[in-house]
This record gives C-alpha cells, structure tokens and sequence, in this order.
C-alpha cells in the first residue's frame, strides 16, 4: 500500500508559516465582514439554481453586480475572475506590502479552481452551435482558463514569483496550502498568495444532477435527513509569509483514494491517511485538535466516510468540535479549501465556531461531536478536509496566533 | 533554486512510442494510440486520449528508473487538462434537454490521469493535477521540488497535452504531447542533474513545427537533453513572441543515460 511521503524533521515545526491576511466572497456576502457575520448567525446564502438549468434546486450564488476589471483586463473580464478579484480587493494592501517586503520575484501564486471561466466557454459554445461562429475575441487557451485567471491575479498583484493554479476538483484550493509550505520551506520563495475561485456554471450544475448528487432542498451536512449538495461560488484567498504574525500554517497532508473517480472509499483511507499525515507535519497531537472544518458534503457517502475517518484519526477521546460550512455556502467546488480556511482562521483568531447548519437531527451513526450550536472557546489546533474527484484528499492544520 | 536529479523518462506522441524513439527520429506507423496497459481493459478503452497518453508516459518513466508506481507521489502538467471531455459535454448541453452522462462529468477534471493511475495502481500517495500558461513545465518542476525536499524520495512529473478542438482550435492543430520525468533526490541510478532553475533573460524554445504553441512542448528539450546526455543551461518556455524573463534550468549529465541499466 502507498503511504504518504514521510516529512523530514523540521525545526521549529510547531511555529509554522503565519497567514497574514485572508478574504472570502460568496453567497454569504461580498465582504469578509459580511460573509463570517452570516455565518455566525446561522444565515445561509442559498438560493433558487439560475435559469437555464433544467431542473429546479438551489445554489449558493453570489448575487450582487460584480464590479469590472480594469480596462487593460477587458478580455478576461469574466465572473470568475470578478468573484477572484473582489475577494483580492479586500487584502490588496497586505499582498502590495508583501511584494515589497520580499520582493516580486520573491512572493508566488498558488491559486485553486476546477471551473475557471467555464461559464464564459458555455457562453461562446451556444454562440458558435447557434450562428458557427465563437464570439468575437474568445480564446479560450489565453482567457477562459487556469493561465487567464494567473494572468488576471499577476495584473491586479504585481507577483512576479513562480505562479501556478492547483486543478484537482474539490480539493484545488486546499492543496495550495501545501505548495505554499513547500515552496516556503524549499526556499523557493518567501511568500505565497494562495486561494481559489469558483463559478456557477452548467457544467457543474448539470454533472453533479446527473450523479444524483444535488440535494433537493438546502444541503444538510453530517444530519441523518443529509441528501445531497447544493454547489456554490465564490473565492477566498490567504497570503502566507515566512515571517509576520497571525493564525498559522502548520502542516498539510495529502493522499489519493486508489478507489473511484467520483465516490470516496468507504473506509475513509484516503482522508484518513491525508489527515494523519497533516498532524505528523506539523508535529500536532491529534489530541490537541479542538475544530475540525470537515469536507462535509452533505451526501451519504462523504459524511460517512469522513466521520469515519475523523473518529479513526482523532480517537474517542477527541474534543475536537467538527462543522461543515457547506449548509451555509454550497459547495463552491475548487474554492471550499480557501473558503473552508478562512472560516477556521477566524475561528482560531476569534475562539469562536458556527453551527453546522441543518445538521440536526444529527446522524446517530457518525459518532463524532458536530456543533449544532454556535460555540465561543479558545482553540489551538485545527483541521480542514477537502476532498475531491479522483480521490484527491487534502488536510491542512491550523494553529491560533502565538 | 532546485537540485534534483533525472532517473528516468518517458515520452508519447503519435508515430513515437518512447523517448529513444522520439530522440533517435525513427517513428512507427504502429504507434498511433498510447498502449496505456497500466489501465484495466474496460477503463483502457474507455479512457480519453490525454488521459491514456498521460498513463503510458507514467508507466514509461516509471519503468526506466525503476520506480514503484504504487507508492510514487506524481505531478501531473497540463494546460488544458480533458479538453476533449469538456467539449464533449459543451456538445451534450446542447442536445434535447442538455443532460449529461455522469462518467463524462467526472472523466472531465483535470486530476483524471491521476485518478485513474492511482486506481490502477493502488496508490494513495500524494498526487497533484497543476496548470498555468507558458511557464507550466517549471512549476511542474518546482512542485516536484517541493515534494522531495518535504522528503519523498521520488516524484514523477507527467506532461500532457491535446491541442485544441474545433471551435476552439483557432491558432491551428497540432500533435498531442506527454511526457514524463522521474526526479529523485538522490544520484543513484539517475541520468542527469537538474540545478539552477531560475527566471533570466534567454533564448525561449523555438516553437516545434508538430506541436505549435503547445505548452508541454516546452520540456522537450530537456527530455532531450537528458537522453542525449547534453550538458547545457535549458529553457523551460516557448518562443511565443512575448518578451522577457524565462524560466531555465541547468542540465548536468551524469553518464549514464536512461534505459542504460
């Protein structure tokens, strides 16, 4: 059997990498602010799928008019890299003193999607079936993919370090914490602007319809009446630095599944084997773990096998409280890692965790504590999943500021 | 910035089954899909081109520094990932009520070749799918990096890529391309060793005649370089007309090419 490659001893592996500044936008709201205030009032951000899809349900869009890209952008002014660029809008002072402090060549980008800008090639596809002609200008190598939205970030950031975007479905955004430890840690740079951004796009409505996946009302993460998700958008982003103060990057764990590309093994190997390697990283006890921010898809499947895998890793005696936001939210797809980070980082800073909404009744077979009410306490340590198509797992350990 | 070292490679491209074939010209008529047997019957014959392309170039580089596929943590570079797939179900949503085919729906992810490899294989190491424009192949190779210096012993980088498909293929058709590298921290067994990788002003890789504008072409050279045991600074990127920096690496044989064992 595989194992997850054995980190080397580090020094001072308990300080890790502190996260300077971090961003959200999606259904909950167009701000940081707005989005944890829903959040911690038990808010989601549902609401009925777009037209054209045919079939009803819900979504976790982002409502609002998004602003437009600067004009030099004009030909990758898309949703997505508007719902990338209002997130990055927030934060943009800390990423410029970044890119100052060390340098532009010094700071990279590591940014998370599956959709990118499908939503815009669906566009030109029904233009080109209806008059056989793409749309004026559409490229979709130079724009409506991963190297168009690094070439938005790199405009709007002035990065000038290696700049790559993680396409591994639903973990995209998670395992670029582990490329910005890497590269950190490999000296390869000093900084990285990691994060994600999604988009609501047939494709994705209509796949995971066509996988029985959506649920028909709001997504019900971890409750014994779960039957599905509901997807989402957004973007959310997070600048790791080698040195500064904040919440901090601990230690990420990865894994594949070896199992199926579109179910989870079971038995929850492969999330077991990524979170028991995140905690081995960054040298954390799995008893010291106080807020799991679970995967928490909501379907039968994922639930399980998590709960599962969080009960094997954390033991029984765990205090560890776990939550999905994916009630709230939907499931943004390549932006849950980022999204699901910058709701464990505030919970680290504020010592305060939301409920995992619709849980109840909770499913009795899990057997791990999920928080069905808001809970204000301190925490140290703290774990969030994603999991993906292709049985691609990643885990990523948190720890408060010191 | 890097040090790592090359202990075996892999190529595919129609006409070419491998990279002494590749790097010796000699083409064969027979090679005009990828074996891929690494891929079980029903899932072989189902899979897509990049992904069954992917695969074999996998199992190639595997083969040659004899690594365990079953363990090995891989990095997978490509630009466009399963455009075929994505097109296909741009085809579909047209169609009657647009429903789509929930196999095309997962087949269409980027991480495809890595699922199915790893399914194949039984591997649950750490697999990771990357993409980015012109300058895919160094921080294919700058994730690998990361990956050895976090203390994996091995990591074999994949390259992989279609051109594009009507309507989309505007800047012209072109050949399908993988190929792969299995880089490894330690010396034993490797044919080359790669330092130096840093962004500088040089000569870009003039654009290969079958390939185009295709990003993963890029590594060529290096591939090259490897077999033919050719010491040299490299340049990671194509001549696509843009000026500055570019990514290039130092290229140091080690005397013992792949496949010499």
């Amino acid at each position: 059997m595989g194992v997850p490659m054995t980190p080397k001893p580090l020094r001072a592996r308990t300080v890790g990498h502190p996260i300077t500044a971090w961003s959200a936008v999606n259904s909950l709201g167009d701000t940081t602010a707005q989005v944890l205030a829903a959040l911690h009032a038990g808010r989601p951000g549902l609401s009925p799928i777009p037209d054209g899809t045919p079939f009803e349900g819900l979504c976790g869009a982002v409502i609002s008019e998004l602003p437009g890209l600067p004009p030099e952008l004009s030909a990758l002014d898309f949703r997505n890299n508007r719902i990338a660029c209002r997130a990055l809008g927030e934060i943009a002072d800390f990423v410029a003193e970044a890119v100052a402090r060390w340098g532009p060549a010094r700071v990279g980008l590591a940014v998370g999607s599956s959709t990118t800008a499908m939503d815009e090639t669906e566009r030109a596809y029904r233009c080109y079936a209806s008059t056989g002609a793409l749309p004026p200008g559409f490229d979709v190598q130079a724009h409506a993919s991963p190297e168009g939205m690094l070439r938005v970030l790199r405009c709007v950031t002035g990065i000038e370090g290696p700049g790559v975007v993680v396409s591994t479905a639903c973990s995209s955004s998670g395992k670029v914490f582990g490329t910005a430890r890497r590269w950190i840690m490999a000296g390869v740079v000093d900084a990285v602007l990691v994060g994600g951004a999604d988009s609501l796009c047939q494709t994705t409505l209509r796949g995971f319809h066509a996988l029985s996946l959506l649920s028909p009302g709001p997504s019900r993460p971890f409750s014994v009446e779960r039957r599905g998700i509901n997807v989402g958008e957004g973007a959310a982003f997070a600048l790791v630095e080698r040195e500064g103060s904040g919440p901090r990057l601990l230690g990420v764990g990865e894994s594949s599944d070896a199992h199926h590309m579109s179910t989870p093994d079971p038995e929850g190997r492969g999330a077991r084997l990524a979170m028991e390697a995140a905690l081995a990283d960054a040298g954390v006890d799995p008893a010291d773990v106080d807020h799991v921010n679970a995967h928490g898809t909501g379907t039968r499947l994922n639930d399980a096998m998590e709960a599962l895998a969080i009960r094997a890793v954390l033991g029984g005696a765990s205090r560890a409280v776990t939550v999905s936001t994916k009630g709230y939210t939907g499931h943004t797809l390549g932006a849950a890692g980022a999204t699901e980070a910058v709701f464990v980082l505030d919970a680290l800073l504020r010592g305060r965790i939301p409920a995992s909404l619709g849980a109840e009744p909770v499913d009795p077979e899990l057997s791990i504590e999920i928080a069905t009410e808001p809970i204000e306490r301190p925490l140290r340590f703290a774990l969030s999943n994603s999991f993906a198509f292709g049985g691609s797992n990643v885990s990523v350990v948190f720890g408060a500021p010191e | 910035m890097i040090d790592l070292w090359v202990r075996g490679v892999g190529l595919w491209t129609p006409g070419f089954p491998g990279a002494e074939a590749w790097c010796s010209g000699r083409s064969s008529e027979a090679a005009e899909a990828p074996e891929a047997k690494l891929l079980e019957g029903a899932i072989r014959r189902r899979a897509t081109g990049q992904t069954r392309m992917a695969v074999e170039v996998l199992q190639q580089a595997a083969s040659d520094a004899g690594c365990d596929l079953s363990s090995v943590p891989t990095v997978w570079a490509t630009a466009h990932g399963e455009h075929e797939t994505a097109v296909g179900i741009l085809e579909m949503m047209q169609c009657g009520e647009g429903r789509l085919s929930p196999t095309r729906f997962h087949n269409s992810v980027y991480n495809t070749a890595s699922g199915y490899a790893s399914i194949a294989t039984g591997n649950r190491a750490p697999s990771t799918t990357v993409s980015s424009g012109r300058e895919l192949v160094a921080v294919a190779l700058l994730e690998a990096h990361g990956l050895l210096q976090a203390g994996a012993q091995d990591v074999i980088a994949v390259f992989a890529d279609e051109p594009m498909l009507p309507p989309f293929d505007a800047r012209g058709a072109g050949a399908p391309l993988a190929l792969a590298l299995c880089l490894s921290r330690d010396q034993a067994g490797a044919a080359a060793r790669l330092s130096g990788l840093r962004r500088e002003r040089a000569q870009p890789v003039p654009l290969h005649p079958r390939f185009g504008g295709l990003y993963v072409s890029a590594a060529l050279p290096l591939l090259e370089s490897v077999v033919a045991q050719r010491e040299g600074r490299i340049s990671l990127e194509l001549d696509l007309g843009e000026d500055g920096p570019i990514w290039t690496l130092r290229l140091d044989p080690a005397h013992h090419g792949p496949g010499a064992r």
